[in-house]
């Protein structure tokens, strides 16, 4: 498992999709940093900031494209049937993007961490602690990551028609984006839509400078964690059976 | 009972409710090459699919190494290369690169098992040009080379010289050759080129419309088929009622050329002139030749060339 796993992460070398990849998630937190410097902002205003579009909005696209990336590549260059004539099941090729894109996925959290204490050092009550800043943005990218897993439904049914596969899963991750913007509007509270309840339940873990203002927002996004936690938990375990159970009955 | 190194019974795969290929019987022997002969779109790919277990069998078994061969069994797969359809590779990766991770995959621990397998096609180890930009010949040997890299013991190729140039059709050939004689390799290839299957196949196999229409050794083949009289006279469809009716004769076929092609072994050249000029008919050409593949071809299939 370990090197189909490491062959999945070659495969990555040199690939367009995989290196504008890159570059976004080099690139784009950038910009919050360079924002709240610059209108000096509070520290907490930065992990906000960069929990909101880092954890997601960038990491869901990470993770969406890059899996889809490493499905569609398979398909275009007819490299599947290589793997299976050596006899390796197609649910541990399966297995091993998701662990692929989950890496790409770790990178930027490990990146946004570096931008958000680099950020830090400019601005009002900066608390120099890389773990926790790390960990704030880990848990809400993994709840976010969660949440987004419906996408490799997608993913697998419409690997083999790229285009069309690219727009779904974008559209997907920008409406998810969308909706956690607005969360206060368009009655967004009532729906239990799993990316809202990763927001919802993960909005705490951010506040590490309390202030009543905050308490405020506490009071309105409110969601009962051990539930939202059942809620994400599930949505991964039924996308990636459904998933898994499609890419295993298509043959090449 | 004679042991195959592959062997099938009652090969059949549907897609939906479309046949694809019904009832294959093939019978491979351990070290001789094996072309499947046939039109495109007449079912080569599809069985070797299934021999490889890429495809579900609809129905009908396969053995291979003398055991049959059901799931996709790893110590079977272990002894078999196999290039299907066109090379598949990541363009973004140089060919020791994309074998690199065949050889990781297959947990090749040989340390030149790449180096060897790339010199073997005649493909440089460790060139920095990328699959993207190789011509099709050099992705052609490349997926060779990924079929060998292993050292199966069976080699299953799919139109493995489509698109090589003439010197590259040569040198694969003399290559297969080596590898099925010096080797002991056995090579099931399929083609729909006959001049190389004539120059290449031990053994042949015709199929057509999904069904195996004649599996045999080229040799005997050659024999059964070595010579036929070609008539040329006209009117034909008078020609045609005396070669039947006075002489006799029933293995015959008509060609495009409107020329009688006489199969018959009895038959012979003197007495067929002697019988039409009796009966009044001019013989423009008479002459015993010898049957090609693609002739038997074409009468094995009602009349349908092999392009």
């Amino acid at each position: 498992m370990l090197k189909i796993y490491w062959n999945e992460l070659k495969k990555m070398k040199r690939k367009k999709v995989t290196m504008t990849l890159f570059a976004i998630g080099f690139l784009l937190p950038a910009f919050s940093v360079l924002l709240c410097v610059h209108s000096h902002y509070r520290f907490r205003n930065l992990v906000g900031m960069n929990e909101m579009f880092g954890s997601f909005l960038l990491v869901p696209f990470l993770f969406s494209v890059q899996l889809l990336s490493l499905f569609e590549m398979e398909e275009q260059n007819q490299t599947l049937k290589n793997i299976l004539i050596i006899g390796i099941p197609k649910e541990k090729i399966f297995l091993s993007k998701l662990l692929a894109s989950l890496t790409i996925v770790l990178l930027f959290i490990a990146v946004n961490t570096i931008y958000t204490m680099i950020g830090g050092l400019f601005l009002k009550n900066y608390t120099a602690d890389f773990l926790l800043i790390f960990e704030k943005l880990f848990m809400t990218s993994a709840a976010a990551v969660g949440a987004t897993f419906p996408v490799t439904v997608l993913i697998v049914l419409l690997r083999k028609k790229n285009l069309v596969a690219m727009i779904s899963v974008n559209c997907f991750v920008l409406l998810e984006f969308l909706l956690v913007w607005q969360l206060s509007m368009f009655h967004c509270l009532g729906l239990h839509l799993p990316i809202l309840i990763a927001y919802r339940i993960t909005y705490p873990i951010g506040i590490f400078d309390y202030t009543e203002n905050l308490q405020l927002g506490l009071d309105t996004l409110y969601y009962p964690a051990d539930k939202g936690i059942l809620i994400l938990v599930f949505t991964v375990m039924i996308s990636f059976a459904v998933s898994m159970w499609i890419y295993r009955s298509q043959e090449i | 009972m004679e042991s195959y190194i592959i062997e099938t019974k009652g090969l059949t795969k549907y897609y939906g409710d479309n046949p694809a290929v019904k009832n294959i019987d093939l019978h491979v022997n351990k070290g001789e090459i094996y072309g499947l002969l046939g039109r495109n779109g007449a079912g080569k790919t599809t069985i070797m699919k299934m021999l490889v277990r890429l495809t579900s069998v609809t129905q009908g078994t396969i053995s291979m190494f003398g055991e049959p061969f059901i799931g996709n069994e790893k110590r079977f797969l272990n002894r078999i290369g196999v290039m299907i359809e066109t090379p598949g590779f990541y363009p973004n990766l140089t060919a020791t690169e994309n074998l690199e991770i065949l050889a990781s995959l297959r947990g090749i621990i040989k340390r030149n098992a790449v180096a060897e397998s790339l010199e073997r096609v005649g493909l440089p180890y460790k060139d920095k040009k990328l699959f993207s930009e190789f011509s099709l010949g050099m992705k052609q040997r490349l997926g060779i080379a990924a079929a060998m890299i292993h050292d199966p013991e069976i080699l299953i190729l799919d139109e493995p010289i489509n698109g090589l140039d003439p010197i590259g059709v040569a040198e694969t050939r003399d290559f297969l050759k080596e590898l099925s004689q010096d080797y002991g390799k056995t090579i099931l290839l399929s083609s729909h080129i006959l001049s190389e299957m004539e120059l290449l196949a031990d053994s042949i196999g015709i199929i057509h419309g999904g069904v195996l229409l004649e599996e045999c050794f080229y040799k005997k083949l050659k024999e059964k088929n070595a010579q036929y009289i070609l008539l040329k006279a006209e009117p034909i469809q008078r020609v045609v009622n005396i070669i039947e009716k006075i002489l006799k004769i029933k293995n015959y076929r008509v060609s495009e050329e409107n020329t009688i092609l006489i199969y018959d072994k009895e038959a012979q050249t003197q007495n067929i002139v002697k019988v039409l000029a009796g009966e009044g008919i001019f013989v423009e050409a008479i002459d015993k030749k010898e049957d090609s593949l693609e002739d038997y071809f074409r009468r094995l299939t009602g009349g349908e060339g092999i392009a």
